[in-house]
């Protein structure tokens, strides 16, 4: 027990030369036991044991884990920054998940890479958001509001400015690429079609279905479907359906096989598909943005951002709750008689 | 407000009579205030630390022959007008809520007096 001050100090000095340098991390650790050798003074003076006035004055500092996270988070200033630097990471994560899409991803075809890239972009911003509000236990409002509101007026000036509904020059020419685009896809799933139909009365392998040596034909697996939230280009799962697409096999047999099979739900499917594109390039062709348009998209892209909005707040408050929840229990579980156990 | 938990102030205010360590300060607010301020002692220190970096405290390692050395905190100039600063706002604060929650006294008061 005659340990038990020194106990507490070396698990005070472990912790903090974790987080900050070695000088000040001892500086920090004279300090508190020059007040810990005070206080059991003046318990024993007013008649208290050793043992007992020991217990008291480290029970007074409380828990060795919660008096080194003050002097740390002290020592790094961490609480003093303002919100805008302690969330600058994330806020940047956000800003390029609603910005890319509407920017890049509406001109060319889109690289593999950027799709991962924006993909990844979701999981980091829910990671660093997390930490730098458990590191810095603040309320984030401003900059996940700026953000958001940066973001409702790209997808608002995009509409009216590059989308294919807009009224520019640019929007003309943004237009133009998406209809040749439309003709081209549905030429190819003309050309599909036509094949799959001969495949079906057994014909000779079509060269369209055709990948080096290899023979595609249909297979149907189960995914999730994904749909957009109000207009914003954040997504989320809305549930599962039975969808078909080509897939690779080595001989034509197999290949034949599974165009037996699934051949009718192929043709099928690449017909609604079909007559999607050729819906979606007419309208396309035919769209231009009127004020009923686009208060939709304002509606939509408001909503939106509100939803964006209230999820990270209630992801802000869930961490700090969590955080606070932690501490309190660490505060009630802490006894300084276990320290004399260690 | 920033009274509901200005214990910034409470420590300038203990080291406007001289300079003192972090026990006896604790210990002077606790006397002071007949045990009302319980400052929960593991706060303190941080505390201290960002005073000092804010130019109010500083801080200065004193020896002892009887016991351990010992880190004593001195009020500075700028924590001085801080403190005055404070004290002003918490009068200014005081009276509001003397006005508010005792309206009729102060205004019979008044009228006695007239």
């Amino acid at each position: 027990m005659a340990n038990l001050i020194d106990t507490y100090l070396h698990r005070v000095e472990q912790r903090l030369v974790k987080r900050m340098p070695r000088p000040n991390a001892e500086e920090c650790v004279r300090e508190i036991g020059s007040h810990l050798i005070e206080d059991v003074q003046n318990q024993i003076e007013s008649g208290m044991s050793l043992e007992d006035a020991e217990i008291r004055a480290i029970q007074n500092l409380g828990s060795d884990r919660l008096i080194a996270d003050s002097l740390i988070r002290s020592h790094s200033k961490i609480d003093k920054l303002s919100v805008w630097r302690t969330s600058w990471v994330s806020m940047t994560i956000l800003l390029l998940y609603g910005i890319i899409p509407v920017t890049f991803m509406q001109f060319s075809p889109v690289p593999e890479w950027l799709l991962s890239f924006v993909g990844l972009l979701p999981t980091c911003f829910l990671a660093s958001f997390c930490y730098g509000i458990w590191r810095s236990r603040r309320i984030v409002v401003k900059p996940v509001i700026t953000c958001v509101a940066i973001v409702f007026a790209s997808v608002i000036f995009e509409a009216v400015l590059f989308s294919p509904s807009g009224v520019t020059p640019m929007s003309a020419r943004a237009r133009n690429v998406m209809v040749s685009n439309f003709e081209s896809s549905i030429a190819s799933m003309d050309a599909k079609l036509v094949a799959a139909k001969d495949i079906q009365q057994d014909q000779l392998f079509p060269i369209v279905f055709r990948d080096k040596n290899a023979y595609l034909a249909p297979t149907t697996d189960l995914g999730t479907v994904q749909s957009e939230i109000a207009g914003i280009p954040f997504t989320r799962s809305t549930g599962y359906q039975w969808s078909t697409h080509l897939d690779s096999f080595e001989t034509e047999k197999e290949a034949r096989m599974h165009w037996k099979k699934f051949g009718q739900a192929y043709i099928d499917s690449t017909t609604i598909e079909l007559n999607e594109q050729r819906n979606n390039q007419e309208q396309v062709r035919s769209q231009r943005l009127d004020s009923t348009t686009a208060v939709g998209i304002a509606k939509r892209t408001g909503l939106g951002a509100l939803t964006v909005v209230a999820f990270v707040l209630a992801l802000n408050f869930a961490v700090l709750g969590l955080s606070h929840l932690i501490r309190v229990i660490v505060r009630l579980k802490w006894r300084p008689a276990k320290l004399a156990s260690t | 407000m920033r009274f509901k938990t200005d214990i910034e102030a409470l420590i300038l205010a203990t080291l406007e009579n001289g300079p003192k360590h972090g026990y006896a300060i604790v210990k002077t607010l606790r006397t002071q205030s007949d045990g009302l301020f319980k400052l929960n002692e593991g706060q303190l220190y941080p505390l201290l630390h960002s005073m000092q970096e804010k130019g109010l405290i500083r801080g200065e390692w004193e020896t002892s022959e009887t016991g351990p050395a010992r880190k004593i905190y001195i009020i500075l100039e700028a924590g001085n007008a801080e403190l005055e600063s404070r004290r002003s706002d918490w009068n200014e604060f005081a009276a509001s809520v003397k006005r508010s929650l005792f309206p009729v006294q102060i205004t019979q008061k008044g009228e006695a007096r007239g």
